[in-house]
């Protein structure tokens, strides 16, 4: 993939411009001074000033209150560096040149991913520094954090994926990223707040004999990232019974409502994977010049 | 090397091609000329595989371009009528990165890459960004992005367009080198007198079709032939002309300062006959002949007036 050419020429570029060192530099300052607020607050709410003792256990949390911004944060520059990648080709007139040479859109289009996610990756590996402030305090091994890790490659890849399709579908890059900032929204606080909204429905509605059931609506969440980042951080650090009250899978009374968040986690990415070749596909066939050559004319 | 058969593409409702009709023999420069939207662009969009035809075929070399058009990629070097350069990439770099793309990596792909900007004379220009270069450096420079993968076959979109005179001289013996190394180049414009002198052939579109096509001195010939008869009379004009109105294969007679035009379809021996009875009836003329036609009067009047 690394002699993708197109991966090759955007890595060089990307970091010719200052948008990347600005981005890094307000990336980590931003994240920073959330984490070091957010460490602050919990030993002060664990009883750092109230009592004479800290509660350590509780300071644990700190773990999560930082992945969750530092995944909140990726989620939101995705959509800016993926979002304009192909549009951007066509604004410089280079689409048309790059589509009469030997690279397929595939080739294009895998390119564009692949460097939007290394410069991702220049995100992450930047604020390991700040991630590492909960080892200060214990509670956290190395594999949580990489799986933490590993889940950004996938939130990259599935945001991503989105920025691609709508950078093929329109022309210029500023609609494209509105709209990939929708999907967003959408998948992320639309899918997540139409589960409480149904449960309430049906229990306005309910004879108050059965018990009010969500049914399979919960499985709209599997697309859902930030389910996916709590899922995660409750497979790691809390129980079954708190990932099904957090992520409102709990109003589910079916197979989906008691999953525990491992299961859940390992299925979500494989969903969202499957989400995101499936835009890439479609990426493809969008700047495919030729979309259909019917079979008279190749006779 | 291009042979090209009732090729018809419609935008809706808008019909930019109607069949047209295209030869080209391999190491021709051809020059494709005709007003906007005639359908010069659509048609090189066609056959470097960046639209697809509503019907005819698309010949390049062996490859059918209507049925295989990925297959086309390596026989064409496209140069579209814009620049399409990255601003941030050095002029080697944005060559190198179009060589990678014909699998040329390291030192190779260094190397050919300074052949390439050598032929367009930009050898001196490699570690230049691209936005700090002229205009017809930035020309050059994506005509050497096209010359890469030694293509069989150019197709030029109006390469001179927008390039200031000098800029345009160094196209155009860039282009001439190239056809003497034995590239068969197809290239666009909508001016006949700019591609006249550098061109082997040339074909003139008008609403999707083509309308004539040969050498320069062979369309010249054959569109004089429909030009008026321009008579310049020492005696006897007025009496001559009303004679010549009672003639049937006389069209319209005008004059125009000293001389009088005459709209006459017929061969030489027929010319021959008029003049005689023009003499018989007393008439002196100076000067007898079909109106020359230079390259500007040409192109409107086979274009229709639309041209530019």
């Amino acid at each position: 993939m690394f002699r993708n050419p197109v991966c090759i020429k955007e890595m060089k570029l990307s970091v010719r411009t200052k948008k990347t060192a600005v981005g890094l530099f307000v990336f980590n300052g931003i994240l920073a001074a959330l984490g070091l607020f957010a460490y602050y607050i919990m030993f002060d709410i664990s009883g750092g000033t109230s009592y004479s003792y800290v509660n350590l256990s509780s300071v644990i949390y700190l773990y999560a209150v930082i992945a969750v911004m530092e995944m909140a944060m990726i989620a939101f520059v995705i959509p800016a560096i993926t979002a304009g990648s192909i549009a951007s080709e066509r604004e410089k007139q280079t689409l048309e040149i790059l589509l009469t040479t030997r690279l397929t859109p595939w080739q294009i289009v895998t390119g564009k991913l692949v460097s939007s996610i290394s410069t991702l990756l220049l995100y992450i590996i930047s604020s390991l520094p700040i991630l590492c402030i909960v080892f200060s305090i214990g509670g956290v091994t190395v594999w949580d954090m990489v799986q933490i890790m590993l889940y950004v490659f996938v939130l990259a890849i599935y945001l991503g994926s989105f920025g691609i399709l709508f950078s093929t579908i329109f022309k210029k890059s500023i609609v494209a990223t509105v709209y990939t900032y929708g999907m967003l929204i959408l998948t992320s606080i639309v899918f997540y707040v139409i589960v409480p909204i149904v449960y309430a429905v049906k229990e306005v509605n309910a004879d108050g004999k059965t018990a009010v059931d969500v049914g399979h609506l919960v499985v709209i969440n599997l697309l859902n990232p930030l389910i996916s980042v709590l899922a995660l951080i409750c497979n790691q650090i809390v129980t079954a019974r708190v990932f099904q009250g957090i992520s409102l899978n709990g109003m589910s009374n079916d197979f989906w409502g008691n999953m525990d968040p491992g299961t859940w986690l390992i299925i979500s990415i494989i969903a969202q994977l499957f989400v995101a070749f499936l835009c890439l596909f479609l990426a493809t066939k969008r700047l495919n010049p030729i979309k259909k050559v019917k079979k008279s004319k190749q006779a | 090397m291009v042979k090209i058969e009732e090729l018809r593409k419609n935008y809706g409702k808008f019909q930019a091609l109607d069949g047209m009709n295209l030869d080209i023999k391999k190491g021709e420069l051809f020059g494709f000329v005709g007003p906007n939207g005639a359908g010069k662009t659509t048609t090189m969009r066609i056959m470097s595989g960046l639209l697809s035809a509503d019907g005819g075929t698309v010949m390049v070399g062996d490859v059918n371009v209507t049925a295989h058009p990925t297959k086309v990629k390596d026989k064409i070097g496209y140069m579209p009528d814009f620049f399409g350069v990255y601003d941030n990439l050095k002029a080697i770099e944005y060559m190198e990165f179009f060589a990678s793309i014909y699998g040329f990596y390291g030192k190779s792909a260094r190397k050919l890459c300074l052949e390439m900007m050598d032929l367009v004379n930009l050898a001196d220009k490699e570690n230049a960004y691209v936005d700090g270069l002229s205009r017809g450096m930035k020309q050059r420079l994506c005509l050497a992005r096209c010359l890469i993968h030694n293509p069989e076959l150019l197709i030029l979109d109006e390469p001179a367009s927008g390039l200031d005179p000098r800029a345009r001289f160094e196209m155009k013996e860039i282009l001439r080198n190239l056809s003497d190394m034995g590239k068969t180049i197809l290239i666009s414009s909508h001016i006949l007198p700019e591609l006249a002198e550098m061109c082997t052939n040339v074909g003139i579109v008008e609403h999707g079709k083509l309308v004539v096509s040969g050498t320069v001195d062979e369309i010249m010939s054959r569109m004089n032939s429909s030009n008026p008869l321009v008579v310049k009379f020492e005696e006897g004009q007025d009496e001559t002309i009303h004679f010549l109105k009672e003639n049937p294969a006389i069209e319209n007679i005008s004059i125009r300062s000293d001389k009088v035009y005459i709209g006459f379809q017929g061969n030489s021996m027929e010319e021959g006959r008029l003049l005689g009875d023009m003499v018989r009836h007393g008439a002196v003329i100076s000067s007898y002949g079909r109106e020359e036609g230079n390259l500007e009067s040409l192109f409107m009047q086979i274009t229709g007036n639309e041209g530019e």
